[in-house]
């Protein structure tokens, strides 16, 4: 592999060039992965409402029709919040087959599971964290490949980067389920709370 | 006369979809006839400058037919299509046959231009058929025909993954060896009128003057410009009226699934528990042989000093490794096909079971058949005749016999059958347009364009051989099973109550209109460089980038689609038996992305695939590709339709936990940890010392590299285990059956769940 000459005068291998910028799209094709991941999981669950907009203040939903669909259901077993249209209303609208197939009145499901709570968010969690345990693997490689030769000190820095964007990407996963949990707890219990007025079904 | 049920979907999307099937496959059709029209031509005769035959048409198609049946496609490649562990034999002798003559002509730079002079220079006569080679050419047959002998035929121990004195016959080896030189003229002789070769220039070879053609580079532009264009368009339309034109759901349903044991099996889906052993037996030795297969990268000689390629040579490994990876997954799809038959109809015609039963036996029959007719024929122990029809045929992804092929066509069509009788009651109430007859439309393609592959012979032109089998990897394998498996994971999400029947008909018709406007013509772009008329070229380069505009958005579509089976969150196991299904669906969401999406759509321009056809990013995209999309889908199915097979003791939500977690990290790590840096340095070394270069065991120069492969392999493997023995313990104890339920009246029969009201009622059957 050809040599390349560096700013500060040294000269690096191609190959040491290639690896590095193989280490940076690791790190941040684990990053972009669990972006992308996380985006198509919003997605998949914007599908059953699509069109209604939901306004946090309030903690209710609008559909394109302008009627409300306030909580009617805390569904503790599944983290799950049910908001409902009044059925008179619905069953008078002319997009009512379009949009809910019973005369109950439409239904909104709000998920309060978080992305990194749920079997899709630790699977692509277990995918970003092999990515990196490869950029570890190659910055170790690198690093033994080139010990006592002109570039190690590139690798030592790789190495440790690689170390930090594993360590940080850990720090997130699953596996802190403590700091996961209590989140979803303190949403669940403000969800369930006297202030709200909402225990179960209300 | 029985009153069927209406649409449930617009007929535009109907008529949508027939449309632009019948445009996709008319201009794929026009290139039919154009490959036929304009082949590279295969001389009756090559004769010296004295008038000496050197060899006539006749030896070079044998010498076709030998290459194939003792698996040399399996081992190199011609044209760049085939395996990676040997050399590309049209690049290689090209290259050597350069050298050889600059030697002989004094090698100065004088000599380099009259070699490039001589070899470009089109001395083939259509009206005698006859083609005139100098005598440097000549003399460099013979020379690259005894380093072929010394190297390949008849080496004299094991090395480079082949077996010693692998083809004994002096005629053969000739024949061989003429064949490839032929393959060599193809890709240096000018096009009379034209300043390129039959080939498109392709391989990249300085010694020859073969460089990127202006065609090539023009085409690559202006299909970049489509491709930027027709993204940012269609992308931005989707945005902005995905919505309104009734693409997302209504309500989303609340279901609580009816326990798997308690769901009724009939006799037929009992049978398909050992469809699914044979299946997980497949995966299981498809990825041990594939062990072996990558082993011969780090140790040409051997096993861990085994003198395996004695028994199992590469080129026989790779064979296996492939037709495994194929038998595996239309195993489970044949299974899963008679399984949800009887969900969608409701009900099963009797002896079905008989006929489910019949098709197993056949599919045993074809898969240790032509596994062993395979051996037989590369190891040279059946006679010239009888090879190609009952060993190996040798064209790399329809390597089986003919006669396995025929067979297995045979046995596709007794599914067809069994799938027909199984939904008939069904069929005939319902509109020709909704979701029961596209399943059984997507069923008919399986076998009828696995069928076309028989258009493919052993003596066949190789351009025209090649087209063909394109239309079995391309189309059969990229583009109906890929339907096929929409239309599964569809039918799947409205059995267990995700989405709703009108929206998985909208989704499939979309699919078939996406995968009809890009994907058809997309066939194409295998063929830049196989010896085919220009404008093979031109349509392929186009719609191979125009093809990236619908499948970006099918890729980011199913990824999105393959994640709404975890809406159904489980609260427990038993709320919810599905969670490792849906998440085997999920990770072929993320595959179809990374594999087909990414990893495709960077080798599919021809400026890019001029210099990457046969280096290993084409193993990488094809291992993320098929394993990761076809694969996971297979184990997804696998494992919904066993978990109602199973006896309830003997279901283990460890064991698949654990092939679920092994079969993707370990691709994972296979790919980004080996296939794709390798094939990126593979990429390099081809643009800076030439295509031949690059392929001769040039990856043996990063040996670390290379084990590199090790993790990921041993992780995969272990993956596939206990899908095996899981697999295995419910053949054995298949859950008893019970009565087949009554008749469904109308909707896909809900009988997977029970519809939940907010209140806890159950609503609905």
């Amino acid at each position: 592999m050809p040599a390349i000459l560096t700013p500060w005068g040294g000269t690096v291998d191609l190959i040491q060039v290639l690896l590095l910028a193989y280490l940076v799209c690791l790190w941040v094709g684990g990053w972009i992965l669990e972006a992308l991941a996380r985006a198509h999981f919003h997605r998949a669950r914007r599908f059953a409402h699509g069109g209604f907009t939901y306004d946090e203040g309030l903690d209710r939903y609008e559909c394109p029709q302008g009627e409300l669909l306030t909580l009617d259901t805390y569904d503790d077993r599944n983290k799950l919040a049910i908001y409902q249209a009044p059925a008179a209303s619905c069953n008078a609208c002319v997009l009512k087959t379009f949009c809910t197939p019973h005369d109950e009145g439409r239904r909104v499901y709000h998920s309060l599971a978080e992305f990194h709570e749920t079997d899709l968010g630790r699977f692509h969690r277990g995918l970003s964290l092999t990515i990196l345990v490869i950029a570890v693997g190659f910055s170790a490689g690198g690093l033994i490949a080139w010990w006592n030769r002109p570039g190690e000190w590139l690798f030592l820095i790789a190495s440790g980067m690689s170390l930090m964007m594993l360590w940080l990407d850990l720090r997130d996963s699953p596996a802190r389920a403590d700091s996961a949990l209590s989140t979803a707890h303190e949403r669940q219990s403000w969800w369930m709370s006297e202030d709200r007025g909402t225990t179960g079904r209300r | 006369m029985t009153l069927r049920r209406p649409m449930t979907v617009s007929p535009l999307w109907l008529q949508g979809s027939i449309l632009t099937f019948i445009i996709g496959f008319t201009i794929l059709a026009f290139s039919a006839v154009r490959i036929y029209q304009d082949p590279a031509p295969v001389p009756e005769k090559i004769v010296d400058e004295t008038g000496k035959v050197l060899f006539t048409r006749q030896e070079i198609l044998d010498g076709q037919e030998l290459f194939l049946t003792y698996g040399l496609m399996q081992f190199g490649t011609i044209y760049g299509h085939g395996a990676y562990l040997g050399p590309d034999f049209t690049a290689d002798y090209l290259h050597r046959e350069a050298e050889s003559m600059i030697r002989r002509y004094g090698g100065t730079e004088g000599a380099r231009g009259r070699v490039r002079r001589e070899l470009q220079e089109n001395r083939y006569d259509p009206a005698t058929g006859t083609l005139i080679w100098t005598q440097g050419q000549a003399e460099a047959f013979e020379e690259i025909h005894r380093h072929f002998g010394e190297m390949v035929y008849g080496r004299k121990v094991s090395g480079e993954g082949l077996k010693p004195a692998m083809i004994a016959d002096d005629a053969e080896t000739r024949a061989i060896t003429g064949f490839i030189a032929w393959t060599a003229w193809t890709a240096v002789a000018r096009r009379p009128g034209r300043a390129y070769s039959y080939t498109n220039n392709w391989p990249p070879e300085e010694l020859v003057g073969n460089s990127l053609t202006g065609d090539a580079i023009m085409w690559s532009a202006l299909s970049l410009v489509a491709l930027l264009g027709g993204i940012g368009i269609v992308l931005g339309l989707y945005g902005r009226f995905s919505g309104a034109v009734g693409w997302h759901e209504t309500e989303e349903r609340r279901v609580r699934f009816v326990s798997p044991a308690s769901v009724p099996l009939t006799p037929a889906q009992r049978v398909t528990a050992w469809f699914f052993l044979v299946a997980a037996v497949l995966f299981l030795l498809q990825n041990l042989i594939g062990g072996a297969t990558v082993h011969y990268m780090v140790e040409a000689g051997g096993f861990f000093g085994i003198d395996l390629p004695r028994w199992l040579p590469y080129n026989l490994t790779r064979t296996w490794h492939l037709q495994m990876a194929i038998f595996f997954v239309a195993t489970v799809y044949l299974a899963a096909g008679i399984f949800l038959a009887p969900l969608i109809a409701g009900r099963e015609p009797k002896g079905q079971w008989v006929l489910a039963s019949t098709l197993l036996g056949a599919l045993a029959v074809v898969v240790f058949g032509s596994l062993g007719g395979e051996y037989l024929s590369y190891h040279g122990m059946l006679p010239r005749g009888q090879r190609a029809f009952l060993g190996a045929q040798g064209w790399e992804y329809l390597d089986l016999g003919r006669l396995w092929m025929y067979l297995l066509i045979v046995g596709m069509v007794l599914w067809l059958a069994i799938i027909y009788r199984g939904l008939r009651p069904r069929l005939a109430t319902e509109s020709r347009g909704n979701l029961p007859w596209l399943f059984m439309y997507s069923a008919l393609s399986i076998p009828a364009f696995y069928a076309v592959g028989l258009l493919t012979h052993t003596q066949s032109t190789f351009a025209i051989g090649d087209f063909w089998r394109f239309w079995v990897v391309h189309l059969w394998v990229e583009d109906f099973l890929e339907l096929f498996t929409t239309m599964l994971v569809a039918l799947i999400f409205v059995l267990m109550g995700i989405v709703s029947e009108r929206f998985a008909t909208r989704l499939i018709y979309f699919d078939v209109m996406l995968y009809s406007v890009g994907g058809v013509v997309g066939t194409l772009h295998h063929c830049y460089f196989s010896g085919g008329p220009a404008v093979e070229m031109a349509l392929g380069a186009f719609f191979s980038a125009a093809e990236v505009i619908p499948l970006t958005l099918l890729t980011v579509e199913a990824w999105s689609f393959l994640q709404l089976g975890n809406r159904q969150q489980p609260g427990d196991v038993d709320s919810f038996p599905h969670r490792w299904a849906v998440l085997f669906l999920a990770s072929v969401g993320f595959w179809n992305f990374l594999g087909a999406g990414v990893f495709g759509f960077l080798i599919n321009l021809p400026v890019v695939s001029y210099f990457e056809i046969g280096t290993l990013l084409t193993s990488n995209h094809g291992h993320a590709a098929f394993m990761g999309v076809y694969g996971m889908l297979a184990l997804a199915l696998t494992v919904f339709c066993i978990r109602y097979l199973a006896r309830p003791e003997d279901w283990s939500e460890g064991l698949v936990r654990f092939s679920f977690w092994a079969t993707n990290l370990g691709l994972v790590l296979m790919i980004l940890g080996h296939l794709f840096p390798l094939g990126v340095l593979q990429l390099g070394d081809v643009v800076t010392n030439g295509y031949w270069h690059a392929r001769s065991e040039w990856f043996r120069n990063y040996p670390w590299l290379s084990w590199a492969r090790m993790p990921g392999d041993l992780v995969f493997m272990a993956g596939s285990a206990p899908m095996a023995w899981l697999a295995l313990k419910v053949a054995l104890r298949t859950r008893r059956t019970i009565e087949p339920t009554a008749p469904s009246e109308s909707n896909l029969a809900a009988t997977l769940y029970t519809e939940v009201t907010p209140t806890g009622a159950t609503s609905g059957a």
